[in-house]
């Protein structure tokens, strides 16, 4: 109980650090929130010019699609791979293994942190996007409280799953010392299964059954599928247990990894 | 500070070029797996942007007038663009941050060349430089569908246009990156991904008042659409001239600005 109050605190500080770090840099900010805006102005040209000719299918299911995966990713994204493999790299990782608490808690601390502030910085981004979408008659969402009260418990267990994906993948540099591809490679196969480019709607049956048993899709894609209201109440059970079971699995695998690779790191950068 | 480095010849300037090439090279050796894992994803990336463009046409033959081919062509010159841009400048470019940051930068000033060429080309990135070669097939594919309706001269004088089309790439970068020197993260590279993002389309996708921005004030109508448009022999070839003209003013200007930030910059390690 004490521990937990303390972990608590500890990650309270995380975050507060991480905001007060930040804030140092706001010209850093504003161009977060032009990149964002650029983003995903493109983003609705690119389907308003699709929508525009026919035979795509459901464009205003598209459209909102992608604005919700872009809102999403801003929860779920994780940056320990950023700074992570570096740590581990440079010998700075033994600095978060002497400390009395798990580094984790200051690796999650630092996610929490930058979700919070990228959906901050999002806001007037995906409202301007909401507003060109509804203007063009290209948004599908209903705001229903129970829709997204599920896809809130979706997108924590997605920020989970998607948190601990990148701790096991950032331990391997302990062992492979050029992380550079397998990292960028990770990126690219995680952006593919979750959902982010290509929606599973577009997908083959063999391709939605990979999409469906894997991960990635609980870390984006589930949780945007939950908000536009297209899984009946079957599809949201098992969405919803796939995602436990791999939660699990993915504790069970970081506990036996990180046992393994704190083992054999030699902080050799030092 | 004078810079030294600015009346070193071309050749001076190609030599010291070769060796930072030889060291890049070497280190592939170095790093094998990581090579091949670079050529998985040259499979990938391309494989992701054929599904995403399928799913844009849809059962249509055109998308703002463009034939499936024809954006494929599109596409495979961003490619090219891009990653030739990561493996020669723009990795180099996005490092400059922690250089400045850590106070290396000095090291940059103090070299007998021009301080804005070493800082973009001190490094060489082969792993980059295979995934460039997704944009060669999707472009080789072009070529191939439409042989008997392209003439070789347009080829040729597209090829010219791509290659001033990477001047004009290296131009932007190189102005957003410049700022990093006096006013470190500051975000603004994040801006210049996504605009040249968004000229992985035809520059018709953004409407009339955009596309005249485009070519005009911020002109990425020049890195992509005008090559595919030479190539397509759908503009004059006035356009390689007016390219040029584009790439040699945007150099010219960036450098300006590089000095500008240059003088402002304040050592980190002093």
């Amino acid at each position: 109980m004490k521990d937990r109050k303390q972990n608590k605190k500890i990650l309270s500080k995380e975050i507060q650090m991480y905001f007060k770090k930040e804030f140092q840099y706001k010209g850093q900010m504003i161009a977060w929130i032009i990149a964002d805006a650029i983003k995903i102005i493109g983003l609705c040209f690119i389907w308003l010019a699709a929508s525009n000719s026919r035979g795509i299918g459901d464009q205003a299911y598209i459209v909102s699609y992608y604005i919700l995966i872009m809102f999403v990713s801003k929860f779920t994204s994780d940056y320990t791979l950023e700074h992570g493999i570096r740590n581990i790299l440079d010998g700075k990782f033994s600095n978060f293994l002497v400390k009395p608490y798990s580094y984790l808690l200051e690796y999650l601390g630092t996610n929490i942190g930058g979700n919070i502030l990228r959906i901050i910085l999002f806001l007037p981004s995906f409202i301007g996007a909401i507003y060109f979408a509804k203007a063009n008659n290209l948004w599908i969402v209903d705001f229903n409280p129970y829709l997204i009260f599920l896809s809130l418990i979706a997108i924590i267990i997605g920020f989970c799953i998607s948190f601990l994906l990148g701790n096991i993948v950032c331990l391997l540099a302990v062992k492979i010392k050029e992380m550079d591809g397998i990292r960028i490679l990770y990126y690219n196969i995680a952006s593919i299964l979750s959902g982010e480019f290509i929606p599973s709607i577009f997908l083959p049956e063999i391709g939605k059954f990979v999409f469906e048993v894997l991960p990635f899709r609980y870390t984006l894609s589930f949780p945007v599928e939950l908000i536009l209201g297209r899984v009946n109440d079957y599809e949201k059970k098992l969405g919803f247990i796939f995602a436990l079971i791999w939660m699990l699995i993915l504790f069970i695998l970081y506990k036996i990894i990180s046992k393994k690779a704190i083992k054999k790191y030699e902080a050799e950068g030092i | 500070m004078k810079q030294k480095g600015s009346k070193r010849s071309i050749i001076y300037y190609f030599k010291v070029w070769r060796q930072v090439v030889r060291g890049g090279l070497k280190r592939s050796y170095l790093y094998k797996t990581d090579v091949l894992i670079r050529v998985v994803r040259t499979v990938l990336v391309v494989g992701i942007q054929i599904l995403f463009l399928n799913i844009i046409f849809g059962e249509n033959e055109l998308y703002v007038g463009w034939s499936k081919s024809e954006a494929y062509l599109v596409t495979g010159i961003w490619n090219l663009l891009n990653y030739l841009g990561w493996s020669l400048f723009s990795t180099n470019l996005l490092y400059l941050e922690s250089k400045v940051l850590d106070g290396k930068f000095d090291y940059i000033l103090l070299k007998p060349l021009s301080s804005s060429w070493y800082a973009s080309f001190s490094d060489f990135f082969i792993n980059n430089f295979v995934t460039a070669l997704s944009g060669l097939i999707l472009i080789v594919y072009y070529v191939i569908v439409e042989f008997e309706n392209i003439s070789l001269i347009n080829i040729f004088i597209g090829f010219i246009a791509i290659i001033v089309a990477l001047l004009i790439w290296y131009s932007i970068y190189l102005l957003f990156a410049s700022f990093t020197v006096s006013n470190p993260r500051n975000g603004v590279l994040s801006i210049a991904k996504e605009l040249l993002g968004l000229t992985k389309y035809p520059i018709d996708v953004f409407g009339d008042n955009l596309k005249m921005i485009f070519y005009t004030a911020i002109p990425i109508a020049f890195l992509t659409t005008i090559p595919a448009n030479i190539i397509r022999g759908e503009v004059g070839y006035q356009y390689l001239v007016i390219s040029f003209g584009v790439g040699l003013f945007l150099t010219f200007f960036a450098n300006i600005v590089w000095r500008l930030n240059v003088k402002k910059y304040s050592s980190a390690s002093s």
